[in-house]
Order: C-alpha cells, then sequence, then structure tokens
C-alpha cells in the first residue's frame, strides 16, 4: 500500500499521527502519491473549484429566476436581501452560511455551473460552510484550500464504505455526507485538531441516517434546495460541538457502516425514484402531474 | 467508485444532476467520437429513469450537447438546442424500453451509420455498453480503439503486433462476438493517445472491417 494510502478515518488519522501532519496534509500526500503529480498541482486545481463554487454562490445569490420546473427560484436572492436589511431579529452570520448554500444550490437547478461535493444535488452545502465562515473569520485562500482537501478525504472514506449516491443510499450519502465533508472541513478551518475534525464529521453524519430521496417531479429542487441549507446548519451544529470538546459517541468509521446498512433498508420507491414521501404528496402530484 | 480528490470535490459541471445531466453529456461526448465529430442527423431514444424525467433534468439539452463536443462544464450546455440548429445538427427524441437489466440511466443513440447504447452510471460517470451489433465496455478514461474484424486466428496477435510496433501500451482489451468465425467487435484500451496513421495501418489488416477510436473523456 501506498504510504499515505488510507481507507478509513482511523487510518487516515494513524497516517497523520505517524508523520505529525494534518488531515489535510496527508489527504493531499496521498492523492499526490497516487495520482504522480505534484502537491502543488494539486492546490492550484483546488483552488480553481474553489472558484467556482464562489462562482455558484454570487450566481445564485443575484438571480431571481425560476427554475425551468417553475418549483424553485430566487430564494437565495431573498436571504440577501434579508441579511442585506438587518430589519429582522436574526442572527446574520448564520443566514449568510443560509443564503450560499442556497445560492450554490439554485445555481445547480438553473443549469448554471457547480462543483459536485459530493453530488450536485448537495453542492450548496461545503462551499456554504466554508466561503461564509472564511469570510467571517477572514481567512486566507490557502487556508480554504486545506480544508477542501480534508473535505475530500472524509468524502473517500464514506465512498470507500458506504456510498455517495443517493439512489442506494438515500440523501444520508448525499447530503449528509456534504454535510460530514463541511463539518470536517469547518474544523480544519477553525484550527481543530485532526481528530475532533473526524469527530464533527462523524456528528454531522448520524444525524442523517435513514434520510429519504424523494424529489418532487424527479426535479433536483425540492426538498433538496432547502435541505442544502438545512444540512449546512448541520454540519455548524457538528462543529461547534466538537471545537467545544463534544466528542461523536459513536466513531466516524462505524457511523459509516451503518449508513451502508441503513442505506440498503431504504425501500428503492424512496431512493431518488420519486415514488414516496414528499414526492407523492397532494401537492406535489398537482405541481407535476406528469410524474 | 472512483476516490480520487477531485472525483469528490468535482466534477466541474452544468448542473442540475451528477447523473441527468454531466453523464449525459459525456455519453454525447462518446458518441461523437464514434462518429469522428457531429453528425447531421441524431437520434436519442431514451430509457428508464433518464426518460421519465425528461428535459427536468437537461438531459436532452446535455446529450445535443456532447454531440456537439462542449464539454459537461461549460456553460454553452444550456443552449445546446439553439447551438444544434444553428450547426445543422437535426435533433429527435423518443423513448425505449431496453429492457429490466439495463441501467435506469440509459440510452440508444443513432445515426444513419452508426448505434451506440450507454449509461450514466452516477458520479457524471458514463458508459458505452454497446456499439452496433457489440458489447463494450468504454467509459472514456482512456483512448479507445474499436474494431470490427472477421473472427479468426490470429486476427488479435496481428493487431496487437500493428500497435505494439507503433509504439502503442495495451492497458485493456475485451472481444465480443455474435457467433464463432462471424464478426468479433474488439475494444482496445491504449495507455497513451493512439499513434498517428494506427487506423489505416489497422485498417490495412484484411479481417479487419473497422476501425474507430473513442478518444478520452478527460486530458
Amino acid at each position: 500500500m501506498a504510504e499515505y494510502g488510507y481507507n478509513n478515518a482511523n487510518e487516515l488519522l494513524d497516517i497523520a499521527a505517524k508523520h505529525d501532519i494534518s488531515l489535510s496534509r496527508a489527504v493531499l500526500l496521498y492523492e499526490s502519491e497516487t495520482s504522480g503529480r505534484s502537491s502543488e498541482l494539486l492546490e492550484t486545481e483546488m483552488k480553481r473549484r474553489l472558484a467556482i463554487m464562489r462562482h455558484a454562490v454570487d450566481e445564485g445569490r443575484r438571480t431571481q429566476e425560476k427554475s425551468k420546473s417553475g418549483l424553485t427560484g430566487g430564494d437565495a436572492h431573498r436571504l440577501a436581501n434579508a441579511v442585506e436589511d438587518r430589519s429582522l431579529p436574526l442572527q446574520y452570520d448564520f443566514a449568510r452560511i443560509i443564503e450560499y448554500a442556497l445560492a450554490a444550490s439554485e445555481t445547480n437547478a438553473l443549469l448554471g455551473r457547480i462543483v459536485a461535493a459530493p453530488t450536485a444535488g448537495s453542492c450548496g452545502i461545503l462551499p456554504a460552510v466554508l466561503l461564509a465562515e472564511s469570510e467571517r473569520l477572514k481567512l486566507s485562500p490557502e487556508r480554504q484550500i486545506e480544508a477542501l482537501f480534508v473535505a475530500a478525504g472524509i468524502g473517500r472514506v464514506i465512498a470507500l464504505g458506504a456510498t455517495l449516491a443517493g439512489a442506494e443510499g438515500g440523501c444520508a450519502a448525499e447530503c449528509g455526507a456534504a454535510s460530514a465533508m463541511a463539518a470536517a472541513a469547518l474544523a480544519s478551518l477553525y484550527g481543530l485538531d485532526n481528530r475532533a475534525q473526524v469527530d464533527a464529521a462523524a456528528l454531522a453524519l448520524k444525524n442523517s441516517l435513514g434520510l429519504v430521496c424523494d424529489p418532487v417531479g424527479g426535479y433536483v429542487e425540492v426538498p433538496c434546495i432547502k435541505r442544502n441549507a438545512i444540512f449546512a446548519a448541520v454540519a455548524l451544529s457538528a462543529t461547534t460541538m466538537s471545537a467545544a470538546g463534544v466528542v461523536s459517541v459513536i466513531p466516524f468509521d462505524e457511523v459509516v457502516i451503518a449508513l451502508r446498512q441503513v442505506g440498503r433498508a431504504i425501500i428503492p420507491a424512496l431512493k431518488e425514484q420519486s415514488e414516496g414521501g414528499l414526492a407523492t404528496t397532494e401537492t406535489a402530484c398537482r405541481l407535476c402531474p406528469n410524474r | 467508485m472512483p476516490t480520487g480528490v477531485f472525483d469528490i470535490i468535482g466534477p466541474i459541471m452544468i448542473g442540475p444532476s451528477s447523473s441527468h445531466t454531466a453523464g449525459a453529456c459525456r455519453l454525447g461526448r462518446l458518441f461523437r467520437s464514434l462518429c469522428g465529430g457531429t453528425p447531421e442527423k441524431v437520434r436519442f431514444a431514451l430509457h428508464g429513469s433518464f426518460a421519465r424525467t425528461g428535459s427536468g433534468h437537461g438531459t436532452d439539452l446535455a446529450l445535443i450537447a456532447g454531440i456537439l463536443g462542449l464539454r459537461e462544464d461549460d456553460p454553452r450546455v444550456r443552449d445546446a438546442r439553439q447551438l444544434a440548429e444553428s450547426e445543422g445538427l437535426a435533433v429527435e427524441f423518443a423513448r425505449i424500453d431496453l429492457g429490466e437489466d439495463a441501467h435506469p440511466n440509459s440510452v440508444e443513440i443513432t445515426t444513419e451509420t452508426h448505434r451506440m447504447i450507454g449509461s450514466s452510471i452516477g458520479g457524471g460517470r458514463a458508459e458505452i455498453s454497446t456499439i452496433d451489433r457489440y458489447q463494450v465496455q468504454i467509459d472514456g478514461s482512456l483512448p479507445t480503439v474499436f474494431l470490427i474484424w472477421r473472427d479468426s486466428p490470429g486476427v488479435l496477435a496481428k493487431v496487437a503486433a500493428e500497435l505494439a510496433s507503433a509504439g502503442s501500451n495495451i492497458a485493456t482489451v475485451r472481444l465480443s462476438r455474435k457467433e464463432k468465425h462471424g464478426e468479433a467487435g474488439a475494444t482496445i484500451e491504449l495507455d497513451g493517445l493512439p499513434p498517428t496513421g494506427i487506423v489505416e495501418r489497422l485498417e490495412k489488416i484484411p479481417e479487419v472491417k473497422e476501425v474507430k477510436i473513442i478518444e478520452a473523456l478527460d486530458d
């Protein structure tokens, strides 16, 4: 096996401890080893993806365009207005995260350019947490890129131990995974140690098990877009706890195994087939009669 | 599934769906490569989930965009229908039932001279399963040579020898045939770009009927 090879979180933590490096660095070095590309090249590519995430958020915040299905559109803009207004008793730093999550997801629904992280349906979660918090804490692009490598490592562990496809594992595999990736990335941004980063991911992932994938009309819009906002908040909750020293009772790797098991137990109708749940409600049927 | 850093933080794509948009675009690109460029007329027959979600996922736009040579992160994917018109590409859509075993996100793409069945298998990845009547497994991760030849002892060896003498290293080989001593379809993935002039050289082999290069999808 490669020197920095890891197939689960425990192995990743061990590799990082053995070399006395951050999780981010361990993930980066393994990628360099297996791809043959230099660290610099990899960081440059990651920076490009960060820029596209930024652009997806910026596009989504500005537009009021409705999606082709007519189901969604303009909600990120509403949040942007509310945050700018300051007339409501909201927690504005939090509202910014919500705004960004909606923004990237709406860009996705409008056939805009996004970075799947890990999927297109969950593409709002990681960027929202990363970008909003980096702005608030005035963190450099380098710190954000570092955080993205941690996110990639967490995503890889979930992919290997379970799945990143909603059709196989339900929405926990997509929004849950994205939330776990975002939680670990945020923990890295906060300067928390390697264990705390993994614990943050565990706390987030745990609280998505059993989530169904029942998109209205089969479109990646309802509940997907707003779910991205909700799961950005899940990541924030998880990392806030982890930062204070709260530990996940069930270790991350075992949560991943649970995800695989629970995902398999969900009936196919509730896994990206729009044949149950929200997709078959009265309103859904009225709005999407052809499904 | 691929779990490299840029498989997880990626692909960069036009939304809304990795499987129904990005994967569809890549299928279009693979077919375009098989055809050797933009055809004049193309027909897409959608199966399963691809058919049901119809235009809401931009699958139609993505397929057309791929045939036109657009990458899956090109913002012009949205304008694929207009682009097709201005480039003189006639497009037809239909539904097809490819059977229970077919992947839910599958499509049969046909022109007057070519036929392909492919699937969008998740995470934006695409895979061709049939070319004309032959079973194949082409995902565009490596440059691929597709050949049809008259099945008889030694043809594969001749083809391999030709590739070797041109300095090309073979990564994978897959053969499929309808019956013994009939016609066989072969897919050969290469480690690097196909050598210049290799198509002509392979076509010179008497048993070889057809040679096509399918380019790798990523640089």
